[in-house]
């Protein structure tokens, strides 16, 4: 247990500094144009959304990094790949939960700078509830980190060229349902639209319901990260 | 058992057998020179016993543990690699730091001291460091693991002489103090000739010999002087090679001396390691 706790924090203590040169980053990008601006045409009609985006980008970053320097140290300091896996769970948890806090916290802030702002959750969903955007930022940063880590070690596992002809059949098979779409009765098109639509939290009649998406990217995270831990079981050092 | 025992392991990468149903132990206690040629399938066989690639089939065992994917061999058992495993954005005394806490046999201040001896300078971060260095900074990391089973696959890669020797003297300076098995697989045969107690050769995925170092170079001479003198005293014997020079000829041969006759023209010296491996190599075993 102890060592367990040991590379949990490894993880999260070693990617502290990113998350600050993330937010440095991005947010002296926007304060540099915001002051541009401001001295310019004035921050009446300048708008701040959507900062999620962004999360999401550096999520998948870490998601897709996953393998290299963190996975080649670890198994040099004799950590077996259930530890490994135990370790990069802990990391997701942890940025998904300081991303998804500073995002939230940087949203209500917004509104003293910029005369209209709102977050990506608000735009979708029409609700400014602080709770239900939080919820929803954390369980889309949770799936965004698995999702590119679950791909991260396919590409590991299948190698270059394997990963590459995985994409191709994918792409062809995206490719063919659309263009056979017309062939797929109307009634199994509209289920699974409508199972979709209630799944991202558009319930019908006009009404959301802002808990179904984090609960559905939860779902989808959880998936994903069985189907990353079986993929690293047998993951070999290359 | 206390040991490293590897049960008929074999390992393919596509229809190239780089280990072949490969059996036999490293025993405790010992220091052993692990030898091969370039692909010979010495780094593939300790990176599975180190688990970081798996066997297609076969065991490793370490002290009657299974070495697959178990964390109770984490505090028996380090490899250091030729290879850079380590994080490159760290800096060497922050991976001191995590490595104390990684395992619990770490010595940080022995690290420390090993670090000035050989001035590797602990606020560099890795990738900044040179090859030689890194070398240095996975030997020290290697020194100051109390773990019972130590493995250097090239160690001294990138180290100037003088590198090499205190590593060399390090090393000698902790079995005293601490009897361990220590595995050094290196292609400086003659360098770490003096430090070996057994050998283990390798080649082609198989095991060509594993026997006690003195008694393998007492069990081999070599005979020299003019061909055909040369050839005639190998005449039945077992001769694993020969090297010629104009009408000089060295024959290298396993077994007992036969006594030279008055006035013959022949010279008998000892088997050196290196010249063991090679010939062996070439012929393929004993």
């Amino acid at each position: 247990m102890n060592k367990l706790k040991t590379i949990a924090f490894y993880e999260c203590a070693t990617s502290i500094k990113y998350v600050l040169y993330f937010y440095c980053i991005q947010y002296g990008f926007v304060a540099v144009i915001a002051t541009i601006l401001a001295f310019t045409i004035g921050l009446e009609d300048v708008t701040f959304n959507g900062q999620e985006i962004s999360s999401v980008i550096f999520l998948a970053i870490v998601g897709c990094m996953a393998m290299g320097d963190d996975f080649k140290t670890l198994l040099q300091n004799g950590f077996t790949r259930k530890y490994i896996f135990a370790g990069m769970v802990s990391l997701i948890i942890f940025l998904a939960l300081a991303l998804s806090s500073c995002d939230l916290l940087i949203s209500r802030l917004m509104p003293l700078f910029f005369n209209e702002s709102s977050s990506l959750f608000e735009q979708i969903y029409g609700t400014d509830s602080a709770v239900a955007n939080w919820l929803w930022s954390l369980a889309l940063y949770f799936m965004i980190g698995f999702v590119c880590y679950f791909f991260r070690l396919l590409a590991h596992r299948l190698g270059k060229n394997g990963f590459i002809i995985l994409g191709i059949v994918l792409i062809a098979v995206s490719i063919l349902l659309a263009i056979y779409s017309y062939a797929i009765p109307d009634g199994i098109i509209n289920a699974v639209n409508t199972f979709w639509a209630r799944a991202l939290g558009f319930v019908g009649g006009g009404r959301v319901n802002p808990y179904l998406p984090a609960l559905t990217f939860t779902i989808i995270s959880a998936v994903l990260a069985g189907g990353s831990y079986i993929a690293i079981r047998g993951a070999e050092l290359k | 058992m206390n040991a490293i025992e590897i049960k008929n392991v074999t390992k393919k990468y596509g229809k190239v057998t780089a280990l072949d149903n490969v059996s036999f132990s490293f025993e405790s206690g010992k220091i052993y020179g692990f030898l091969g040629r370039n692909g010979a399938g010495k780094t593939t066989l300790l990176n599975i016993i180190a688990n970081r690639i798996f066997p297609d089939g076969g065991e490793v065992m370490i002290d009657g543990l299974p070495a697959r994917e178990n964390m109770q061999v984490h505090e028996k058992l380090h490899c250091m690699t030729e290879a850079n495993l380590y994080d490159g954005d760290l800096k060497v005394r922050e991976h001191f730091k995590w490595i104390g806490r990684f395992y619990d046999c770490f010595d940080a201040e022995k690290a420390f001291e090993i670090a000035k001896r050989f001035g590797l300078d602990t606020s560099k971060k890795f990738r900044a460091l040179s090859r030689g260095y890194q070398s240095i900074f996975k030997l020290t990391v290697a020194l100051a693991l109390n773990v019972p089973y130590v493995i250097f696959d090239e160690p001294v890669l990138g180290l100037d002489a003088n590198h090499r020797e205190l590593f060399y003297e390090l090393l000698l300076k902790d079995y005293e103090l601490n009897e361990r098995t220590i595995i050094i697989a290196t292609h400086l045969i003659e360098e770490v000739a003096s430090l070996i107690e057994e050998v283990v050769l390798i080649d082609g995925g198989k095991i060509l010999l594993c026997d006690n170092a003195e008694s393998l170079l007492s069990s081999g001479y070599s005979v020299s002087g003019h061909a055909q003198e040369v050839d005639m005293y190998c005449a039945g014997k077992n001769v694993i090679g020969c090297d010629e020079l104009g009408n000089l000829k060295i024959a290298y041969i396993m077994g007992e001396k036969e006594k030279l006759s008055d006035g013959s023209g022949l010279a008998f010296s000892p088997m050196n390691l290196q010249k063991l491996f090679v010939k062996l190599t070439e012929k393929g075993g004993i």
